[in-house]
């Protein structure tokens, strides 16, 4: 059997009703325990999310625990309660200087802890994500990405957030471009002036058309997402193709709406699934991709502290 | 001995192997062909093989450490075997997963029953007691930071504070709470309590009031406030109504975190309607105790009555409406009863004398 397809793509099996039984389990759990068991009922959200996933006939598998992402927990909340609490007292002492000091700290910190988060969650969900037995890993430099990010945030200050367009798409092409499926990597090659361009678009004609050109917008950004998005395995280019129309993404999202509002939140994990089926239904990869020959190249990475950060600074890097 | 059948995964690379399992003495035999005329053989203790998955039929178990090694299989018998290996948790869990419509739906009763024991026994039950914990200092003081930050919004009537301070010093109010009040300048009738005993009453209020009696049965329901920590109370439960709202439903999506906040705010209006009924209660224990016309109170009702023009919406009000407390008022408390004061009218007499 040829493994070498020009064109294939990835299944969502998922079924709502089954991922409402793990939401149901995960609240019981959370309030029995006073909400210790939060970690592992995200855990248990994301495994059952990658096991539906499907390529080539094998599933996603994800290796976090629960236990990892509790002590990562732990270990953000003890920075930011610490800043917080430096923050804090600087503040209280009234002392101008001491003051001024304190705000500069603090943002400051925060400036270099969102990095780093960004950092730790690539590393530790792409090390914890595996196919057929093959991990994924992150080799990006966390020094690098913040220089990069510094230079950025500072750029987009003095130009009242326009920037931030640009500052988006920069870090997700370093992050994509150091991002590993064994020995597969990922290339981003979007411009920071295509997302400017594509949200001042898609603000103005949602306004102007009353709302119904919301649905464009979504799949504009669909598409800049997925279509500059690649991978390359010994040296070829296997390219993501989006193929949603503004029409597929209202049959996608309305329906969801109003099995959320409804069902008084209680549909939210039927319209996860259909979110999570429509997407991949709507991406093909198009490329020599050789399923059989991807070699195990990446290390074990187990610290969740960036992940729950990241978490914490509402920080949404990749997905 | 059976064989079994799996597709394996070396963890060094994505090519799939054919393989034929056996199990014997706690460990997995591993074998497919090799490359050239020799079988690969491996072996995986027992002990360490965990259960990465079950999807539909297939069920994937991995061995050893990073890169781990790891197999797939649909076949029923193997699964059963390798799944002996499960803690009793993971048995559990995956069997009310797999649970029909009668075990989703019970759960979903379970859950529900779960949340209003939480809601309504527990964590009321809970925060009362840990505010009935707080040193009564603790809370004078923290009254104190409190009103130094509300007083400044308000002109104080000076005299008109001595008065009733004076006037209050003459009942009986059964507590041990400092109670001082400041009289201030405001257009509106109102009056409420801080928690450690600083009572705010506003001038109008207290020249629209009639007689003594209505002003000592105000009183007698601000100092009830106090003396039963009602802010301080209500305070911790709302604290903690939220943070157990936002564990249970903070991650879902916005829309339930908006109706369930919602919700708990008109829960939360029907407790303060509780209280209020309280303090009308202790407000007429306060007349009977020190012996004054119990219809003081409903002459206070009256005069509140008096000063709404429009009738709010009984289920969006903290207060229970005035109608009900005069009709309450009404039967509870005896015509003709008590004396007369002649401090509380000399001093009444004062506080009506002084205009803004």
């Amino acid at each position: 059997m040829s493994t070498v397809t020009s064109t294939r793509r990835l299944h969502f099996h998922g079924q709502g009703g089954k991922l409402f039984s793990i939401f149901l389990v995960n609240m019981i759990l959370t309030v029995l325990t006073l909400g210790i068991y939060y970690p592992w009922a995200r855990v248990a959200v994301m495994r059952y999310m990658y096991q539906e996933t499907e390529l080539d006939g094998s599933r996603f598998m994800f290796h976090g625990t629960g236990k990892e992402l509790f002590l990562g927990f732990i270990k953000a909340l003890l920075i930011f309660g610490s800043l917080n609490l430096l923050f804090i007292l600087l503040l209280s002492t009234e002392d101008l200087i001491l003051t001024i000091i304190g705000f500069l700290m603090f943002y400051s910190s925060m400036m270099t802890l969102i990095p780093i988060a960004i950092h730790g969650a690539a590393s530790y969900r792409l090390s914890r994500t595996s196919w057929r037995g093959i991990h994924f890993g992150y080799r990006g430099s966390r020094s690098e990405l913040m220089r990069r990010f510094h230079l950025d945030a500072l750029l987009t200050l003095v130009t009242l957030g326009i920037y931030s367009a640009w500052l988006t798409v920069h870090v997700r092409r370093y992050v994509l471009g150091h991002m590993r499926f064994g020995n597969v990597e990922f290339r981003y090659t979007a411009r920071g002036s295509e997302y400017l361009i594509l949200h001042l678009k898609g603000y103005f004609f949602t306004l102007l058309t009353g709302g119904i050109y919301l649905f464009w917008y979504v799949k504009n950004i669909f598409n800049f997402w997925v279509n500059n998005t690649c991978l390359v395995q010994n040296g070829q280019k296997i390219s993501l193709r989006a193929h949603a129309t503004g029409g597929d993404f209202f049959k996608l999202l309305f329906p969801n709406i109003m099995l959320v509002v409804f069902t008084l939140g209680l549909g939210t994990p039927w319209a996860m699934a259909r979110s999570m089926r429509f997407m991949l239904k709507h991406i093909t990869i198009e490329g020599a991709l050789d399923t059989n020959s991807i070699l195990q190249t990446e290390k074990i990475y187990k610290d969740a502290t960036g992940v729950q950060m990241a978490d914490m600074l509402d920080l949404d890097f990749i997905s | 001995m059976s064989l079994y059948k799996a597709t394996y995964y070396t963890g060094q690379s994505s090519q799939g192997h054919e393989v034929t399992i056996t199990l014997r003495d706690g460990t997995v035999f591993i074998s497919y062909p090799g490359e050239g005329s020799w079988p690969v053989y491996v072996q995986w203790q027992f002990a360490g093989v965990k259960k990465l998955s079950a999807s539909g039929s297939l069920s994937t178990y991995q061995w050893g450490s990073f890169p781990e090694q790891s197999i797939v299989t649909g076949d029923p018998e193997l699964v059963a075997l390798l799944d002996q290996n499960l803690s009793l948790f993971e048995k559990h869990y995956s069997h009310l997963l797999k649970g029909g419509l009668a075990l989703r739906a019970g759960l979903v009763l379970f859950f529900f029953g779960l949340v209003a024991l939480f809601y309504f026994i527990l964590v009321p039950g809970t925060t009362a007691f840990l505010a009935d914990q707080i040193p009564q200092q603790v809370e004078i003081d923290m009254g104190e930071q409190v009103y130094a930050s509300v007083i400044s919004e308000y002109q104080e009537g000076k005299r008109l504070s001595l008065l009733a301070n004076e006037f209050a010093r003459q009942l009986d109010f059964s507590t041990a709470y400092p109670i001082r009040i400041s009289v201030v300048q405001e257009r509106e009738l109102n009056a409420f309590a801080l928690p450690g005993g600083r009572i705010i009453v506003y001038d109008q209020l207290l020249h629209r009031l009639e007689s003594p009696e209505a002003f000592a049965a105000l009183l007698g329901h601000e100092v009830a406030h106090v003396k039963r920590r009602h802010s301080l109370k209500s305070l911790c439960r709302t604290l903690s109504n939220n943070l157990f709202i936002s564990l249970l439903v903070g991650d879902l999506n916005g829309v339930t975190s908006l109706l369930v906040e919602n919700a708990d705010m008109l829960g939360s209006l029907h407790y303060s309607r509780g209280l209020e009924q309280a303090a009308d209660q202790e407000a007429l224990d306060v007349l009977v105790k020190n012996q004054l016309d119990q219809q003081g109170v409903v002459h206070l009702m009256e005069t509140l009555q008096a000063a709404h023009t429009v009738t709010p919406i009984r289920l969006l009000s903290s207060h229970p409406l005035t109608q009900d407390r005069i009709a309450w008022a009404r039967q509870h408390c005896q015509q003709s009863s008590g004396q007369e004061n002649k401090d509380l009218v000399r001093l009444w007499e004062e506080i009506k004398k002084e205009k803004r």
